[in-house]
């Protein structure tokens, strides 16, 4: 049989999930190994932009390069304010070099000071709470917790918590209307199954709703979503896509819980999704996650693409050699019992739920 | 009769893709190479499994169990070739997973360094981040900026004629010297110098301490000389350990590996041999993968590049989303609703599959769109002004097609139909269609051993999809024939037809024959002969034949989805129908 590896979709009521929360490049890392960390504490950081501020310390205390070293007063790294001192000649001709801008000494060197401009940071936050299990340095931490987790498949790139709230009348089958979000739910997240419109969306961000998970959201809502500042998780995907059983199991546990949603866009070579998590210490042993497998008979999977696309269903035969589908493209296929069918799909259409 | 064959080794071929890893088995069978079989996985560079060599373990065990030859042992390739004749003489490896290599490049003058800097990167998966020449009217602080704001993986510093200019190549200097120390130490990006060879060694004396610093021929050593040999030999180096640092596995992979090559490189050697075999002057290759896409194009074997971009219908679908035509896209499939959310899906779920017949033409729709976005920005300068002067491509004499979207075989009509209006060829072309992935292998296994991709050149994988005839120079209007074709093959086989305008014809040419085809135009047309003259012509018989495609140009589909997907329907239909 061959082995066919693919990503794992979770929704855990109690689990010990492991998130991989690094940087796309090398930065600083902020935390220590075992530490605990609450969901907004940054794990590590780099500069967005560069902005530089070349200063001449030759020049403004008027002292040839090799000396200049010995009159400068501040440090590789130090954060600096506009007019704090930088370097400084004493005698009876005192002269002083003093900060332009706000920023952080970059380098010392051959007669110059360089600061860098404080400028946006590129930040990965812990995302969840937990304990940092392992450092990978330069760019990020492993972080663990325990609690629920459900994993998405689309976020708009915020992160914040809240006090999950699920109303019966979109949840888990209605969809969410700007009439629906009035001020008591001020600092909660929603969980909904659809949402009706932009309006809704609007409404949403004028009560300061701290998050918003939903199964879906058709493509022309997506730009909307974007614009908001409070985190919008899509669960299942695109469109008109419902809630599957499993994750409605784990979602209608999470009403007056605290939880965070991390809508951040999908990570595929590190295997990090968008994701909802509630904390949940326990004694008890606890199943870790994994970000995917090899397909097994019996794994239950989901139908990611093609006529099938949204269903679960559970492997009954890996086929032993790649085929021509009926498009004419060629694939490892799996049969799927769906229900009471047994259906064909390419085993790149699947992912396997845990 | 089989020709001889001096170098008989047994090869296994490794290629890394964004979605499947493939690992192809060459051999010598009845007297001459042939590619014995190919054994598929779905890669694992991504997570979950985050390491390559597992899809390269899975590939040979599937090439084992089709074959029954023993490749394996305890885990590793088998080589040499034993005396039971299991195992494999060479291994050689090809990628294209991964990400591209960002780069940044100095010159003195734009219109001579840094031209020839840019050249010398094209053919490899390399993203210009950066371009620095003295005239770009930026100081030495804003070039430290504007460097470590892009986050090069590699400079390429190039400038002055060997016995030529050195003061500005020192004002680069001076501008990596004070970067150095700016860049974070785990991200200082490597530098190559090509450069003044004058200049070399101070350039390596000032900047070995804070950059690990490369040498290589002046890619200008004089003003009339282009040399792009060396840099492109240390490219190649630098850029495969790029690839180590981001493919896990692979390290471990290169210590069975003989030769290695970034699948560009391989592709476009193997399109030039093919255009050459075939006597075809003037190639046009566009290769749409998962995450990479290329545009080849050349006059000949001798003169041709290669323009790889880390676009794609997969893994490289997100950088190109915005300028999807969703209206456009419903066209192509029967349903005409649900693309927004498709392309989503897509783009979040680059290795999916198309399933069915839908699928397929959704699938062709993305490529059509993804496709002309990649040629407009792989054609040459003189390439893109004949397009946008004409409204149509320039004339080349073979077309061919790669990648994962084009293998889909078993529906030549609707991939010549694709072909056909994406590439909208002029005159008479032969198409090539790579649907067995087998170019990049042959391409690169022309390096270790050039029979095996001239002993394969008559098979069946490297038969054309068709050859194409368009009249073009003048309206396609009127009810009267337009042209007078004749294709004659084998013993008295021949074919007589007259061609209105407006019409899709298709002439039965059998697979591997050859037939002598004649084509007057019937008025100031142009058929690959020059306006108005008759073309005689000795043409290689394919899976679908010769075609006549007298629909005019640009070919124009109605913006309306229903009538788009019913007029291309008809098309279809039309491809289906030979000539008796």
């Amino acid at each position: 049989m061959p082995v066919l590896y693919r990503p794992a979709r979770q929704a855990f009521a109690l689990v010990r999930t492991r998130l991989r929360r690094t940087l796309r490049r090398p930065g600083r890392v902020l935390v220590q190994l075992g530490q605990r960390v609450a969901p907004k504490d940054v794990i590590a950081r780099r500069p967005r932009t560069y902005r530089l501020e070349i200063l001449s310390v030759t020049e403004a205390l008027r002292v040839p390069p090799e000396k200049a070293a010995q009159y400068v007063v501040c440090r590789l790294g130090q954060p600096v304010a506009q007019g704090d001192v930088l370097a400084e000649r004493p005698g009876l001709f005192k002269r002083k070099l003093v900060a332009p801008i706000d920023g952080r000494v970059l380098h010392i060197g051959a007669g110059y000071i360089v600061l860098q401009r404080l400028t946006a940071q590129e930040q990965v936050l812990a995302g969840l709470e937990g304990v940092v299990e392992e450092l990978l340095t330069p760019y990020g931490a492993v972080v663990s917790g325990q609690g629920l987790f459900v994993q998405g498949v689309w976020g708009n790139g915020r992160l914040d918590m809240g006090t999950a709230v699920i109303l019966p009348q979109i949840f888990p089958y209605g969809a969410l209307s700007a009439p629906l979000l009035t001020p008591e739910l001020r600092g909660s997240v929603l969980i909904a199954e659809q949402v009706a419109d932009a309006e809704a969306l609007h409404q949403a961000r004028e009560i300061a709703l701290k998050g918003l998970v939903v199964a879906a959201l058709p493509a022309s809502l997506l730009p909307v979503a974007l614009e908001m500042p409070y985190p919008v998780l899509l669960v299942e995907g695109f469109g008109s896509t419902t809630f599957s059983s499993s994750t409605i199991q784990v979602l209608e546990q999470l009403h007056q819980r605290d939880v965070v949603v991390a809508a951040e866009p999908p990570r595929r070579e590190i295997g990090l999704w968008p994701w909802l998590f509630s904390m949940h210490e326990t004694f008890d042993a606890v199943q870790p996650t994994r970000t995917g497998g090899a397909l097994e008979t019996e794994t239950l999977v989901r139908v990611v693409w093609g006529p099938y696309q949204g269903r679960l269903g559970r492997v009954m035969e890996i086929e032993e050699f790649p085929r021509v589908l009926p498009s004419g493209a060629m694939g490892y296929v799996v049969k799927l019992q769906i229900d009471d069918q047994l259906v064909e799909v390419p085993a790149n259409n699947v992912e396997i739920v845990d | 009769m089989p020709s001889s064959v001096v170098q008989t080794e047994r090869y296994l071929v490794l290629d890394l893709g964004h979605v499947f890893t493939r690992a192809f088995l060459f051999d010598v069978v009845d007297g001459r190479y042939q590619c014995v079989s190919i054994g598929t996985a779905l890669s694992t560079w991504e997570a979950p499994v985050n390491d390559v060599r597992e899809s390269v373990l899975a590939a040979v065990e599937a090439l084992e169990a089709l074959t029954g030859l023993r490749l394996l042992q305890e885990g590793e390739i088998l080589t040499p070739v034993q005396v039971t004749g299991e195992g494999v003489d060479s291994v050689h490896l090809l990628v294209s997973a991964g990400p591209p290599m960002r780069i940044a490049v100095i010159g003195i003058l734009e219109n001579l360094s840094l031209r020839s800097a840019l050249r010398a990167v094209e053919p490899y998966p390399v993203e210009p981040v950066l371009r620095f020449h003295v005239n770009d009217g930026l100081s030495d602080v804003e070039r430290v900026e504007q460097l470590l704001n892009a986050a090069p993986d590699v400079i390429l510093f190039t400038g002055g004629t060997d016995e030529g200019a050195r003061q500005a190549l020192l004002g680069f200097l001076q501008v990596l010297e004070m970067a150095a120390p700016l860049f974070p130490q785990e991200d200082r990006p490597l530098v190559l110098y090509a450069g003044n060879r004058m200049v070399a060694h101070r350039v390596q004396q000032h900047l070995q301490a804070a950059y690990e610093v490369y040498v290589a021929d002046n890619v200008r050593p004089s003003l009339e000389t282009e040399n792009l040999v060396g840099v492109r030999r240390t490219l190649q180096e630098i850029y495969k350990e790029h690839l180590v640092r981001r493919l896990p596995g692979l390290e471990g992979l290169l210590n069975v590996v003989r030769t290695f090559e970034p699948v560009p490189l391989a592709w476009h050697r193997m399109v030039r041999l093919m255009s050459a075999y075939h006597h075809l002057s003037g190639y046009l290759g566009l290769y749409l993968g998962s995450g990479l896409s290329m545009v080849a194009r050349g006059r000949d074997a001798l003169r041709g590049r290669i323009r790889p971009f880390a676009l794609g219908v997969g893994h490289g679908l997100s950088k190109v989303l915005p300028q999807v035509d969703v209206e456009q896209l419903k066209g192509w499939t029967a349903s005409f609703e649900g693309s927004e959310e498709a392309l989503l899906y897509k783009a979040v779920y680059p290795e999916v599959l198309p399933e069915t017949e839908a699928d397929a033409w959704w699938e062709r729709g993305l490529a059509y769109q993804v496709g002309k976005q990649v040629l407009e920005q792989g054609l040459g300068r003189g390439d893109r002004r004949w397009w946008q002067r004409r409204g149509l491509p320039p004339v080349y004499r073979a077309l061919f097609l790669g990648g994962g979207v084009w293998s889909t075989l078993n529906h030549p009509e609707a991939l010549l139909l694709t072909a056909l209006d994406l590439l909208q060829p002029l005159g008479t072309v032969t198409l090539f269609v790579d649907g067995s992935h087998l170019l990049a292998p042959l391409g690169l296994l022309a390096k270790v051993n050039p029979f095996v991709p001239v002993q394969m050149l008559r098979s069946p994988h490297l038969l054309p999809l068709a050859t194409v005839v368009v009249p073009w120079g003048s309206p396609l209007r009127g009810r009267n024939p337009i042209l007078r074709v004749r294709l004659s093959w084998g013993r008295n086989q021949h074919l007589s037809v007259s061609v209105l305008p407006g019409e899709l014809r298709v002439l039965p040419l059998p697979p591997g024959y050859r037939g002598e085809l004649i084509v007057e135009p019937l008025g100031a047309y142009d058929v690959g002969a020059g306006r108005g003259r008759t073309l005689r012509q000795t043409v290689l018989g394919g899976w679908k034949g010769v075609v006549i495609d007298a629909r005019g140009r640009p070919v124009v589909y109605p913006e309306d989805p229903e009538s788009h997907w019913q007029a291309r329907a008809r098309w279809l239909d039309v491809l289906q129908r030979e000539e008796v």
